[in-house]
């Protein structure tokens, strides 16, 4: 397949699950175009590269080095981005009930260490098995069934710990604090 | 149950706890995926920087070969760069025509343990040279380590005397303030905007020193809102401050102004014209005062990035007592950085806000006082613009980083009052590329001071530069 059909074909796969992966982890939209648009700048620069059987992993590395980038230069760009203010309540959706369960979730994944969390999330948000997931994190396959199998212990700790210990929660979000819960780890 | 079942079960309950995201995004079928395909293939950079870029792919095969226009890009660039070197190639175009070659030429000054903060205020730049051996600046001191398990960074003042040579800390007499940017009406007189919190309430507070930075006193400042304020002041006792408040019906914001001619011991306030925001502030002896900012579209507006409004500019010729709205041309979001020559011509940088993409920057001119403002007619390419200092209508100088997210620092200047730009040629700090320029401050074509992060992931030290006159 000459390079120019390759890539179509790489982008009509690659497209919409980036798209998903960037929202997926609380970019912007804007930046999560952002990111969709570099790394599929750069699979096209590393067209060659890319592996035949199964491109979404090697993307995936892509998109999360990106995404730590931009990250480190948000951080950078806090104080000016700080004096934009808080978005304010949107009267609209004052009132509305939230759904505890998942936030439970959400914030018991939040506790955890940032390798957990995208090891978790690559499989249960993004869908990847562990074998894809071993060339997202550049690690071994066999590593990545390790971690991901601690890392679901993990979870699975905090989540029975936070039930027994009840839900404190963070007045103004209504988010679980993870400071109030320690889990060793198992 | 077994236990791998519950496994399974608690990847499933970690499923539906993905957070809610449209369907509809992303969608391959939609001309925004398509116009981007075809730009990506037409070798047409969308975000990032490619030589950053690459370095981000995974699993890269050694020896392996690469496309020919990569190769032949890169010999090109090698090619261009060793020409430019030896000033035999135009190195920047004004409206796609060239100019000559004549970079200016950097040199590395020292290091210094404290960071300047990315400032936005009535001095452009975080870095305020007042003259050729006295500069400030006004930023954060990282104890080490210098990584990000660092102790939290304190306010500081650095000071110099001798041009960069040797820098001391201007210890203010309050601690626990935050801080804006310094205006130095004279050498040795500055004032400085700060915000302290104090018995459950935030205060406004100005600093000023009037013997080059040993000793500061403090009197109180207007602050009605939760941004530390602007100030400029134009002389000793004329000084203009800009602060956030409530909007007319107690949400959103709006902004007052405050000015003084006592030295800050009274202040008269007054509201701003509509939904007007302030990001730069810049005031001359003659009593005019220049306001940058963005236009929301109601004072409700959270994010100029994704919502409506553009940049806008406000101008006063009484001292900042009334203000007027200027004329701005439709080009990005924020007037984000103001540098006047004299009473009456200034050079601004608009600005995006958003992702990498957006980071673009623009240049505006005004030539009567800021009451309108023109698209600089020379032409620089995509930068993400931080800081600009322009000590004369035909000289400015401007620095940040390549758009993008590569955030390699550049400087540029021109010595045509902005009809050619030139790149200038930084050097590299222990073989690495310097990051983004954050302080800048000239007092001439060839004298000029500048503050860079030594790398994208550096935290707390920058490198101080000066240009070395060989332009």
């Amino acid at each position: 397949m000459d390079p120019e059909a390759r890539f179509r074909a790489i982008f009509n796969v690659a497209y919409p699950a980036l798209g998903r992966y960037a929202l997926y982890r609380g970019v912007s939209k804007a930046d999560a175009e952002d990111l969709v648009g570099a790394t599929l700048e750069v699979a096209w620069r590393r067209i060659d590269d890319i592996p035949a059987d199964d491109p979404l992993p090697w993307l995936y590395a892509v998109a999360r080095n990106l995404l730590m980038n931009m990250q480190r230069r948000n951080r950078r760009d806090a104080a000016l981005i700080a004096r934009l203010p808080a978005p304010e309540a949107d009267p609209a959706h004052e009132g509305k009930s939230h759904d505890v369960d998942h936030e439970k979730v959400r914030a018991a994944l939040n506790s955890l260490s940032e390798d957990d969390q995208e090891l978790l999330k690559l499989v249960a948000w993004d869908g990847l098995a562990p074998s894809q997931v071993a060339v997202v994190l550049g690690v071994s396959a066999v590593a990545t069934r390790t971690r991901l199998h601690r890392a679901r212990r993990r979870l699975a700790a905090r989540l029975e710990l936070d039930d027994a210990a009840g839900i404190a929660r963070c007045p103004d979000t209504n988010i679980r604090n993870p400071k109030t819960v320690e889990v060793t780890d198992v | 149950m077994s236990d791998a079942s519950t496994k399974d079960a608690l990847l499933l309950e970690l499923a539906a706890a993905r957070p809610p995201v449209p369907t509809q995004e992303f969608d391959v079928a939609t001309a925004q995926a398509e116009a981007l395909r075809q730009r990506i293939m037409a070798g047409d950079s969308v975000a990032i920087d490619p030589l950053i870029g690459d370095d981000l792919a995974p699993g890269r095969v050694r020896g392996q070969r690469q496309p020919r226009w990569i190769v032949g890009s890169a010999l090109g660039i090698a090619v261009a760069l060793f020409l430019v070197g030896f000033g035999v190639v135009p190195v920047l175009s004004e409206h796609g025509g060239v100019v000559p070659a004549g970079a200016s030429s950097w040199k590395l000054v020292s290091e210094v343990g404290w960071h300047v903060q990315p400032s936005i205020g009535s001095d452009p730049s975080a870095l305020d040279c007042p003259s050729t051996s006295t500069c400030y600046a006004t930023g954060l001191s990282f104890p080490p380590p210098y990584t990000s398990a660092a102790p939290q960074p304190h306010v500081v003042i650095e000071v110099t005397h001798n041009g960069g040579a040797t820098w001391h800390e201007s210890p203010l007499p309050l601690g626990g303030v935050s801080i804006g940017s310094i205006t130095c009406p004279l050498v040795n007189t500055c004032m400085l905007p700060g915000r302290t919190e104090g018995h459950g309430r935030a205060m406004g507070v100005m600093f000023t020193t009037t013997d080059g930075g040993d000793s500061w006193s403090s009197l109180p400042l207007p602050l009605t809102g939760g941004f530390i304020p602007l100030l400029s002041c134009a002389s000793p006792l004329n000084c203009v401050s800009l602060n956030d408040a409530n909007g007319p019906d107690g949400l959103g914001i709006r902004y007052m102004s405050s000015a003084t001619n006592d030295g800050g011991h009274t202040w008269t306030s007054s509201p701003l014209p509509g939904t007007f925001r302030a990001y730069a502030l810049q005031c001359s002896s003659s009593g005019r005062c220049i306001a940058g900012g963005y236009r929301p579209t109601a004072y409700r507006v959270s994010d100029p990035g994704t919502e409506g409004g553009s940049a806008a500019a406000l101008y006063s010729s009484d001292d900042g007592r009334t203000w007027s709205p200027a004329s701005v041309p439709p080009s990005g979001r924020i007037l984000l950085y103001v540098s006047c020559s004299d009473s009456t011509h200034c050079v601004g940088i608009s600005q995006t806000l958003g992702g990498p993409r957006h980071f673009a920057s623009h240049l505006l001119d005004t030539d009567d006082g800021g009451k309108s403002w023109f698209t600089s007619s020379g032409a620089i390419p995509r930068l993400n613009l931080l800081t600009i200092s322009c000590p004369s209508r035909e000289v400015c100088w401007v620095g940040g980083n390549r758009a993008g997210d590569g955030g390699v620092g550049v400087v540029y200047s021109t010595n045509t009052g902005g009809k050619n730009w030139i790149v200038g040629q930084l050097p590299k700090d222990g073989g690495l590329l310097l990051g983004p320029v954050l302080g800048l401050s000239c007092s001439g074509r060839t004298h000029c001071l500048a503050l860079a992060n030594p790398s994208t992931s550096s935290i707390g030290r920058q490198i101080l530069l000066s240009e070395d006159g060989t332009s």
